[in-house]
């Protein structure tokens, strides 16, 4: 050991990290679901090559012939954790996908299983599904259907329901993302509804997390208004599909609204409460144990087993069980644990945006956290207030990538509120939790019990209610692969990784510039002579290019507020130069108010034969062009309300979101919302918005990046 | 030895479980495909703009394809345009009022000077 610590010129004691089985047989389960994303059944052959690269170690360290069988056990294992999750993935995507799939107009049976509800809609979610098709045939299916209607649709959990509409269904993957949730679901279908097309065929019975829950929130609303009673679930349980849009909104733009998932905050404040309650009767460990481990799991189900809830009770019942038996408390190894029990439930968690802020604010914490602190504890700052600016900042680190992958920005304050609004809301929890239980033993006091917790929830949502969150929002740039870098500067600057203080300055010198570097490779079109983008998702369709005057936009008719937002806030766009929507009119007029929520426009150009009223709006020019007009850097022309010729420095792009005109020019480039109409064009090359099998599209590779250069016009995918 | 032995047992369970819980919900043949679907692609492209000249001035009347950026000076040049141009030379020419789509779906540009 002395021999270790003195000799190495890399790094200080035995080793240079402690090492963990359970975190790298977490990491080799996930590297096994990601290769089989990325490679299928061929990702198989990592399992072998891994374990033999595990194996080779003792090795080369000439280790004891007692340490050679544990390493090579422990290869052995490696291998199998790579191979079950590549299989697991695998196999339970095409499990999904072997539900068939339906699309057009059906008749619909099923048994109602969830009711959520968002601001517009509430969505319903039917299992033992049977499809009536109108040819007559019957088609039963394991996969789920999420009807949205529009309004309120209350129908008991349980209740058998039949309804007549359009069907389509969800892939695997769509817009270059896998659709984590819908698969864990098992939601394959979907439709949009009215509360009129619904018929209860008979009453059921909600499952057990089912009826609880309902019980839960009908209590909360029946002695609670309506505001504070949303909140109240949401804090609870984690749906916050009640509350209002614009404060859940508010709450985001804040970042504050992780407080809605119930994740390690809420199991450490129920397990504690429980824990203190045991230890006061004396109760023993092998006793209070598994009661509060089963309380624990009954209130995830409560919450719908939820990504986050699932990890932060994995965390809860390994440090029960360590606390029990006596053991010290690894915290890396059991984030490790609860990253794997999780996957191994279901492997597409590793896809899901809430599993991943939950796991890497946790691991966040553990890493980060105390070396945070001790650096405000050496500023002279209380310990209670470095630690919790540790807790926080260490958080906000760990999930600031993912943040800005996932929706494109994150909050600039979000360190302060953080720092106000946890503390706040981990007391009112833990009120609410306790008022909550005894109102739901006792139902008859519920309106008294309930009024404590109504007003610590009022005094805390009040600063979401007086201000506006949206400023200083950090975005317009992407991580992609660069993630995995800053991850990296992280644990190196962490010290978790023993090395000594050269190599530790060295690595991080190398990670801070390959960041750099990855960063601007990532976030700047180098080596093109012009480019544009093209994005889209179930919201909408949009071509964004930017140029010398501006930011030029077109985009599909009525896109939905949410992916226009989302657009403007990943590409840090807050004026376009240039509007054109290609649609219809009437569709134009109902879709610039919706762009000018979150962008001011210049000038909307509109076809020549849409007749569009110039004068309805004050801050935007309308244009009526019946000729080649100046857009994105060149020219272009309207073909008709739906279709566009422009030309991009020399190469025509023919862009249609709608119905072809029967005369078409040639062009280099044609881009459509979905193949059909190319043939005759013969272009040198197609990219699409919606599903094309064997062509570029956005659907099955997310954002495509359209560059020119020496006459030569590359697509490729966004990283 | 018994204990190293018990600790074999427990291990296999465990693996034998976590196999279990992870494949056995989906007993069916796994994706052979990844998921993901990667694009890179490349092509040439013509990069020229067809325009129709004419006009008394005009020694070569007729259509020109010109490399993109082309300018009306490089242009009239080529013509054998002498005359006074309604268009800055040195400016490229662009598509605008003038741009006609012909039978064979190429825009041409037609210049009356």
């Amino acid at each position: 050991m002395e021999k270790g610590r003195e000799g190495h010129i890399l790094y200080r004691g035995a080793r240079p990290f402690n090492f963990r089985p359970l975190l790298f047989l977490a990491a080799a389960f996930g590297v096994g679901i990601f290769l089989a994303y990325r490679f299928g059944v061929l990702s198989l052959w990592a399992a072998p090559v891994l374990a033999v690269a595990a194996a080779t170690l003792p090795f080369l360290f000439r280790a004891g012939r007692r340490a050679v069988s544990g390493v090579l056990l422990f290869a052995l294992a490696l291998g199998i954790a790579c191979a079950v999750g590549s299989l697991s993935f695998g196999m339970r995507t095409a499990d999904f996908e072997r539900s068939p799939a339906v699309a057009g107009e059906a008749v619909v049976t099923g048994v109602l299983k969830e009711v959520g509800r968002t601001e517009k809609t509430t969505s319903l979610t039917f299992g033992e599904v049977v499809f009536y098709t109108p040819e007559g045939e019957a088609i039963a299916s394991e996969g789920r259907l999420r009807a949205y209607v529009y309004g309120d649709a209350d129908l008991p959990l349980g209740a058998r329901v039949t309804f007549a509409g359009e069907i389509s269904t969800y892939d695997a993957l769509s817009y270059g993302r896998v659709n984590a949730s819908y698969i864990v679901e098992g939601v394959r279908y979907t439709a949009f509804l009215s509360r009129g097309d619904l018929t209860v065929l008979s009453e059921g019975s909600p499952g057990l997390f089912g009826a609880v829950n309902e019980y839960l929130r009908d209590l909360l609303f029946e002695h609670m208004d309506t505001e504070n009673a949303a909140l109240a679930f949401a804090l609870l349980t984690g749906n916050s599909g009640w509350m209002d849009g614009d404060v859940l909104q508010n709450f985001r733009y804040g970042g504050v609204a992780h407080i809605f998932a119930v994740s390690g905050m809420n199991f450490a404040i129920v397990y504690a409460a429980l824990l203190f309650v045991c230890k006061r009767l004396r109760v023993r460990a092998r006793f209070y144990v598994p009661a509060i481990a089963a309380l624990l799991i009954f209130y995830a189900g409560v919450c719908g087993f939820a990504p986050s809830a699932v990890r932060a009770l994995v965390m809860c019942i390994v440090l029960m069980l360590m606390d029990a038996g006596g053991f010290a408390y690894d915290r890396v190894s059991s984030v490790s644990a609860a990253f794997l029990v999780v996957l191994i439930v279901h492997p597409h968690y590793l896809f899901s945006v809430g599993f991943s802020l939950s796991v890497a604010a946790a691991a966040g914490i553990i890493v980060l956290g105390g070396p945070i602190a001790r650096l405000f504890t050496r500023l002279r700052l209380p310990r209670s207030a470095s630690s919790a600016l540790g807790v926080a900042l260490s958080a906000q680190i760990a999930v600031f990538p993912i943040l800005i992958d996932s929706f494109g920005y994150t909050s600039g304050i979000g360190l302060a509120l953080n720092l106000l609004f946890v503390p706040l809301v981990s007391a009112a929890y833990g009120v609410l939790f306790v008022f909550a239980l005894l109102a739901c033993l006792l139902p008859f006091a519920a309106g008294v019990i309930l009024f404590l917790p109504e007003y610590v929830l009022r005094l805390c949502i009040f600063p979401v209610l007086a201000l506006d969150f949206r400023f200083w929002l950090i975005g317009g740039f992407a991580f992609g692969a660069c993630a995995l870098l800053w991850y990296l500067l992280c644990l190196f600057l962490s010290g978790k990784v023993n090395l000594r203080p050269l190599p530790r300055a060295a690595a991080c010198l190398l990670l801070s510039g390959a960041l750099a570097a990855g960063m601007i490779f990532t976030n700047v079109p180098v080596g093109y002579e012009a480019t544009f983008l093209l994005t889209a998702d179930y919201g909408g369709s949009a071509l964004v290019v930017r140029h010398e005057g501006g930011v030029g936009l077109i985009a599909s008719g009525r896109p939905d507020g949410d992916f226009l937002e989302q657009l403007c806030l990943r590409e840090g766009i807050d004026r376009f130069s240039e509007v054109i929507f290609l649609a219809p009119a009437f569709e134009v007029n109902a879709s610039l108010p919706t762009l000018l929520q979150y962008a001011e426009a210049d000038v909307l150009y509109v076809a020549e034969e849409a007749e569009f009223p110039a004068s309805l709006f004050r801050t935007v020019e309308v244009r009526s062009e019946p000729a080649f007009f100046s857009f994105g850097g060149g020219e272009a022309i309207f073909l008709n309300e739906e279709t566009l010729y422009w030309d991009f420095g020399g190469a025509g792009v023919l862009i249609s979101m709608g119905e072809l005109p029967e005369r078409l020019p040639r062009c280099d480039l044609f881009i459509a919302q979905e193949p059909g109409g190319a043939d005759a064009l013969s272009p040198a090359q197609e990219a699409y918005f919606g599903p094309a099998a064997g062509k570029p599209s956005v659907y099955s590779s997310g954002d495509l990046q359209i560059g020119r250069k020496n006459g030569i016009i590359s697509i490729k995918g966004r990283a | 030895m018994r204990a190293r032995l018990i600790k074999c047992v427990v291990g296999a369970a465990a693996v034998a479980i976590a196999c279990a819980a992870a494949l056995l919900p989906a007993p069916v043949p796994p994706r052979t495909e990844g998921l993901a679907v990667p694009v890179g692609q490349e092509a040439p492209y013509g990069g020229e703009i067809c325009v129709l000249i004419r006009g008394d001035g005009v020694a070569f009347p007729g259509s020109y394809a010109l490399p993109y950026g082309t300018t009306y000076g490089e242009l009239f040049a080529l013509a054998g345009f002498a005359g006074e141009s309604p268009y800055p030379a040195d400016a490229p020419v662009r598509y605008g009022e003038d741009a006609v789509l012909g039978a064979d779906g190429v825009w041409r540009i037609e210049i009356v000077v």
